[in-house]
């Protein structure tokens, strides 16, 4: 139960990350019923596997209902048209084009159920000069803009770690398409994944229009903000900081003993950036006089922000992400259990669930059309799943 | 119609992580009312760069927003905010946990002045938990979440994503909690309290390598630009010396890149699972027969065949590409004084919204008298809100007497 139960959502995203736009729906209570080809979504085939099932179509479709849907075969299409009937969303990353030759397109689910909210992901627009060339998470993270940004400092520019520009993406899509559900009127939403990749690094975007800036990777720098980033303790263990204020500035050199360097030309944050080498110097060097356990209890009794850099492991086992429920289970009908982060959405009148089910593909499928054309009818219309 | 016509948000939020969540709403017509403390307001007013004194934060993270200055330590502005609750359909924070309960608020209160508000706390570790009441920052919730620990080149050290990734994201995710929860005040006339924590939001994001790392009991190693799953997906120098991202990710591509190539593959890389256990020989394979190639003329070949490639484009070009052109999406904010700064357009195409061509911002304070005025009397506005604007205004000014 959540505050989008009694929602039903067709989901026809597909690969690693777009279908967290979903995902989000079904966490908050939303029916998604995810259709897929009979090989499946591909992102089921890709990478490491518990009993078949992956973890990067685990990672994103938990909660959903899997049908098999062809839409090239009319009669599975006529059952399409069924369940749009009855559906507040579509969503979908096909190729632009795709879903409108075959009779799936927005107008054509308009005419069957004139309140629809149909929403389209895809790399680089339904228009424009890249429109319909092939493009996954990586390169439009190339054309974005911010590949050129992450990387050491110096160095070459690198991925982000996770689908970035899927995730950017989904996220943008979930709220185009609830913004949306939220006006009652049916309306088409386009989130071209370039875009919103541009549009999330905006403060490189506007740096550029005001001084010119170009930036290239910093490593874990900022180009605004000193002291920032990761600093070497006494014993050699890294803290990382971000110091965004002068109040802040000035409990964390006092916590290393060094009040006298918040008064200087040291004091403001401008002046700071103006002398980077020369605070950057200074602060290394005090960093460099404590082990990072005296400084963390040093940081913690001013509440000076710090951070450790966890890999997945400490902080999968942190005490923080047991009691916020983070880590949960998602559940296959076999009984085949696979471990992932949960949702970060908390809410009153919503359980904060540890316990997820996901479903093997086509798993839902008879049952799910007998709900719209009857059991005999949906065994006709599936023979190969009997 | 744009969706949030007529909706009203109450936004305390600053730095980045809420005003992201607000400003998107505005972009698609909601009145968002951010509210600042006096007489400084977010500290983003003094981060630069800027441009006659109006910072880059402040322009971009807060565009399309009407600004008041309200000091929620004072009873009487306690009040006057409840009054401004009757009227409003989402109240937003970003403070450290519990500031807002210091000030007198509870979701009780706000839900007896309007029990339909939905009132979303963005926080680095939640309203409750062991680490709730920590202050954190982008970097600091990068670093926690694992996020970090995933980016960088192989056998290098963890990197932050590039840019202020987590605040973003946090932003994004909350948003989409926040419209779901006022969709569902709409219709059983009820709203929620939301409690949102950046370190799991971050973590969510990173929910694959989570569960790899459940599955093998590894952890995933960095891969530089490389993906796990998938070769050839890699970066590979062309005859003129430039770099061309060829990332495929399907047998039906590495097919195509190979006739775009001229070569044939071992029958067994015809399969992904094959190539990712021979990645080193793959990535050797393609750059032999990349270096014979000019780039231009490669990456066109490849558009044509249907394979993912992509030049690594830096800001500038990324803002001059006929993308980025033709589909307008670098816009100019104009503020009253007549300063125009560009910002990225909001990505979101819809039915019913105008693709946005431009956008406002005010100044700290600005909008302060005629929207307080709507709750209070000409002689209270005067006696008790105007001295508070004069001078947060002139201490504004004071503060960014040496800015651009």
């Amino acid at each position: 139960m959540g505050p989008l139960t009694g929602y039903k959502v067709l989901d026809l995203t597909r690969t690693e990350a777009v279908p967290f736009a979903t995902m989000i729906m079904a966490d908050l209570g939303a029916e998604v019923i995810k259709l897929e080809p009979s090989a499946g979504d591909p992102s089921r085939n890709q990478g490491i596997k518990k009993n078949g099932y992956s973890a990067a179509y685990t990672s994103v479709n938990r909660g959903k209902k899997s049908v098999f849907m062809d839409l090239a075969n009319e009669e599975q299409r006529a059952l399409f048209y069924e369940m749009v009937k009855t559906a507040d969303a579509v969503v979908h990353n096909a190729e632009p084009g795709e879903m409108e030759a075959l009779g799936c397109g927005y107008e054509d689910l308009l005419k069957i159920n004139p309140k629809i909210v149909y929403t389209v992901v895809t790399p680089y627009g339904e228009e424009g000069p890249l429109a319909g060339i092939a493009g996954n998470d990586t390169t439009v993270l190339a054309y974005s803009g911010l590949m050129s940004m992450v990387g050491d400092l110096g160095g070459e520019p690198q991925r982000v770690g996770v689908n970035i520009s899927d995730t950017i993406s989904a996220f943008y899509a979930c709220i185009g398409t609830l913004a949306a559900l939220y006006s009652g009127e049916s309306r088409k939403v386009s989130v071209s994944e370039l875009d919103a990749v541009f549009a999330a690094n905006e403060a490189a975007a506007i740096r550029y229009d005001m001084a010119g800036a170009i930036p290239k990777p910093q490593g874990n720098k900022h180009p605004s903000t000193v002291p920032f980033g990761n600093y070497t303790c006494k014993d050699g263990r890294e803290l990382i900081v971000n110091i965004t204020t002068d109040d802040q500035f000035r409990n964390f050199v006092t916590a290393m003993d060094a009040p006298e360097v918040a008064e200087g030309k040291f004091s403001t944050a401008s002046e700071r950036v103006n002398l980077r080498d020369e605070t950057e110097k200074v602060i290394s060097g005090l960093f460099a006089k404590f082990d990072s356990e005296d400084l963390k209890k040093r940081f913690d009794a001013v509440n000076a922000p710090y951070g450790v850099i966890n890999e997945v492991d400490m902080i999968s086992e942190s005490e923080h992400i047991a009691a916020r429920n983070m880590l949960v289970d998602v559940t296959y009908p076999d009984g085949t259990v696979i471990k992932t982060a949960g949702t970060p959405l908390k809410m009153t009148d919503m359980e904060d669930r540890t316990s997820f089910t996901a479903s093997p593909a086509g798993y839902d499928t008879l049952a799910v059309a007998a709900e719209y054309i009857g059991e005999e009818k949906a065994r006709a219309l599936y023979p190969e799943l009997l | 119609m744009k969706p949030f016509e007529g909706v009203r948000v109450l936004d305390f939020t600053q730095f980045t992580s809420g005003p992201v969540c607000t400003y998107i709403m505005a972009d698609l017509g909601a009145e968002v009312i951010k509210i600042e403390n006096p007489p400084y307001g977010d500290n983003n007013h003094y981060n630069t760069p800027s441009k006659n004194r109006h910072t880059s934060y402040i322009t971009s993270l807060n565009h399309n927003k009407k600004t008041i200055l309200m000091n929620m330590k004072d009873p009487e502005q306690q009040e006057l905010f409840l009054e401004m609750v009757k009227t409003a359909d989402l109240v937003i924070d970003n403070f450290k946990a519990g500031t807002l309960e210091k000030f007198g608020m509870s979701f009780e209160r706000m839900q007896e002045a309007n029990p339909k508000i939905v009132w979303t706390s963005i926080s680095g570790y939640g309203q409750v938990g062991p680490w709730a009441k920590k202050t954190a920052y982008d970097v600091t919730i990068q670093a926690g979440s694992g996020l970090m620990s995933v980016t960088g080149e192989k056998g290098g050290a963890a990197l932050k994503a590039g840019m202020s990734m987590s605040d973003y994201t946090s932003g994004l995710y909350a948003c989409c909690g926040s419209i779901a929860a006022m969709m569902d005040a709409k219709r059983t006339g009820k709203g929620r309290r939301i409690d949102f924590g950046m370190l799991d939001s971050s973590y969510s994001i990173v929910s694959r390598a989570i569960a790899d790392y459940y599955i093998t009991g590894q952890l995933d190693k960095r891969m530089g630009r490389e993906h796990r799953d998938f070769a050839p997906y890699n970066s590979f120098v062309c005859k003129d010396g430039k770099e061309l991202m060829i990332c495929v990710t399907t047998d039906e591509q590495f097919e195509a890149l190979c006739k775009v190539l001229g070569v044939k593959a071992a029958d067994q890389y015809a399969v992904n699972e094959n190539r990712v256990a021979d990645r080193e020989i793959i990535n050797q394979f393609v750059s032999d027969e990349t270096c014979s190639r000019e780039r231009n003329e490669l990456k066109e070949a490849l558009e044509n065949a249907k394979v993912p490639c992509a030049v690594i484009l830096n800001e500038e070009e990324a803002i001059l590409s006929d993308h980025m052109k033709e589909r307008e999406l670098y816009i100019p904010v104009k503020f009253d004084d007549g300063t125009v700064t560009r910002i990225p357009a909001l990505p979101i195409r819809m039915t019913g919204v105008p693709q946005q061509k431009e956008a406002f911002a005010h100044e700290l304070g600005q909008d302060t008298l005629e929207f307080i005025g709507q709750f209070v009397s000409p002689e209270k506005l005067e006696e008790k809100y105007r001295p508070v604007v004069e001078d947060s205004h002139a201490k504004w000014l004071a503060r960014t007497e040496s800015f651009k």
